[in-house]
């Protein structure tokens, strides 16, 4: 702050209001013109750096109930900053006032730097600072993980429960276990945003079910994991089959354990899993090591999040109801399933950013198509937005696929044709193309392209389009060009879906 | 050591004579880094004057024995 605004800094008191007023019109156009001209020259995401709080204000104790109050002035900036880049697309403010509550503000600022080099912030500031810019950066690149696998003994509960028993080990409200406790409402927490939760770890499975199911002071129940692997095998081997059994990549999850042997081990074999290592001495800030980590942060939270956690969860039983069928396609029968095709309205958007964002392996091009460049395509005529909903008896998936066809007079063509990983198997894709091609047959279309683009993960769909009846007309290494007249494309839903519908 | 590492020079093409100006990559972001390097090196703190007097080598060595 001191270097953007001295009159707000330092001068507050003695400038008149005129001054200050017109120091707070200076900032707002120099962040207005500033904004816009960056976004004039290019679509790249724009961090900001927001001012900081102003620690000592110049009226002391009196500022906080002056209506003219210097540090209201300083979050006024702040929310007209925030919503001058929510206006221009792709661009967020990061938090220096969060960073500043974090260290505290007599270690933020080192003032020597400060009159030597105009350098405000400490060596503690920048790395809280660095970090904060990193979680945006993870978020804008898409590298969010989206499940979190843990450890029982000494991460969940304080003691061996092979050892310890029910009574013994430590969880509830008082001193030792109400660091556990509050470790495990951090974990409930991330599940209520839609981190998928599981648990790895060397016990007898039985012991730790019954803490699951029967200790009064447990906040996560057995129905909060997605997949349980408690056994005697390796964590590596145990990682593997959760990840393949949940269907998304090992570089989605976070294991958190005690044991610097488990850590290495993991990190060692399975680099593409993030850890995060609980103390067992010092347990008290256990819940901190989650809370800190931002591993999951993420810029939109949609009500699709919320749910994911719960859809998982609700899977295990659909996996149950399929050993008892004898077959694949009996069991889809048995599913009733549903779906619904329909276009993306501007409440949808989020969710399709977020599709294009993390869908990695069914996704025919991987291209990650920004807010921005999708709200643009929306409210232009020449191209199609589509948003597949599915569900079944046992629930609702929510929005899990979307598809732009690009129209160009007479000619189609499939641009983005993708579907989240734990809708997949059931059949949807077919249903959710023949639906997408119903659509646009009624655009007096006559030609329908599509393409395929690998992409290192998607390999699994190099031969969708080639199923489902599109001529290859090209092929280059990583590009594969498909070509068909509508009038050739023969495409249906599949029989086992109890409803079909495409709101168009 | 620390400032020929901060620096990105061999310790060789540092003298005890070199200053700010004699050597170009020792600019004030550098100036900034050796002395949180020594900081941290030696758990010191240095006063406001000293860091805008240790301008070169032999001034560094002198300011960071009188702290010792």
């Amino acid at each position: 702050m001191p270097s953007f605004s001295e009159v707000l800094a330092y001068k507050f008191a003695s400038a008149s209001t005129d001054k200050i007023d017109f120091e707070i019109s200076r900032l707002r156009d120099y962040c207005t013109a500033t904004i816009r001209s960056l976004r004039s020259r290019t679509d790249a995401p724009i961090l900001w750096l927001s001012f900081e709080p102003i620690a000592w204000p110049s009226y002391g104790i009196f500022d906080s109930v002056s209506t003219h109050s210097q540090r209201d002035i300083i979050s006024y900036l702040n929310s007209f900053l925030s919503s001058e880049l929510n206006r221009a697309g792709n661009a967020w403010l990061v938090d220096t006032g969060i960073c500043l509550e974090r260290v505290g503000a007599s270690h933020f600022y080192d003032w020597r730097y400060w009159h030597l080099s105009r350098a405000p912030y400490s060596r503690k500031a920048c790395a809280e600072i660095a970090h904060e810019l990193l979680k945006h950066v993870r978020a804008l690149s898409g590298r969010v993980r989206k499940c979190l696998v843990l450890d029982c003994d000494n991460t969940l509960w304080g003691g061996v429960i092979g050892e310890d028993g029910l009574k013994g080990i430590k969880i509830g409200n008082s001193h030792p276990g109400i660091a556990y406790r509050e470790f495990q409402l951090a974990v409930l927490e991330l599940f209520s945003r839609g981190v998928i939760l599981c648990l790895c770890s060397k016990n007898n499975e039985c012991d730790v079910l019954e803490v699951l199911r029967h200790h009064t002071e447990m906040v996560l129940r057995e129905s909060h994991f997605s997949a349980i692997r408690v056994n005697w095998r390796d964590k590596v081997a145990n990682l593997r089959e959760i990840a393949s059994e949940l269907n998304i990549g090992l570089d989605s999850l976070v294991f958190v354990d005690d044991s610097d042997f488990e850590l290495s081990l993991v990190k060692q074999f399975l680099p593409d899993i993030a850890t995060l290592k609980v103390s067992r001495d010092s347990p008290f800030e256990n819940r901190l090591v989650l809370a800190q980590c931002g591993l999951f942060d993420t810029h939109s939270i949609t009500k699709e999040d919320g749910a994911r956690a719960k859809m998982y969860a609700s899977e295990a039983m659909r996996k149950q109801i399929s050993r008892q069928s004898t077959n694949l396609e009996e069991y889809l029968h048995t599913l009733e399933m549903r779906l619904c095709v329909a276009p993306v309205k501007q409440d949808d958007l989020d969710r399709a950013v977020q599709l294009c964002q993390r869908t990695n392996q069914f996704n025919l091009t991987c291209t990650r198509y920004t807010r921005d460049q999708l709200l643009s395509l929306l409210n232009s005529d020449n191209a199609l937005l589509l948003l597949l909903r599915l569900s079944d008896r046992f629930g609702d998936y929510g929005t899990v696929g979307f598809c732009m066809i690009k129209l160009d007079a007479m000619q189609a063509h499939v641009d983005t044709f993708l579907i989240s990983c734990r809708a997949l198997g059931r059949g949807a894709e077919s249903a959710f193309l023949a639906l997408s091609i119903e659509a646009v047959s009624r655009k007096n279309v006559r030609i329908v392209t599509a393409r395929y683009v690998q992409s290192g993960k998607n390999s699994q769909v190099k031969d969708f389009y080639t199923k489902h009846g599109f001529p290859t007309v090209s092929r280059r290494e990583e590009e594969v060009n498909y070509c068909i007249d509508l009038q050739a494309l023969r495409l249906s839903v599949p029989s086992h879906f109890k409803e079909a519908t495409l709101e168009y | 050591m620390v400032i020929s590492k901060i620096l990105h020079l061999s310790p060789e093409e540092i003298q005890n004579e070199s200053t700010s100006d004699s050597i170009e990559a020792w600019d004030s972001l550098s100036h900034m880094k050796i002395i949180l390097a020594l900081e941290e090196e030696f758990c010191i703190r240095f006063e406001d004057a000293q860091i805008g007097d240790m301008t070169s080598v032999s001034k560094i060595f002198s300011i960071v024995e009188s702290k010792l």
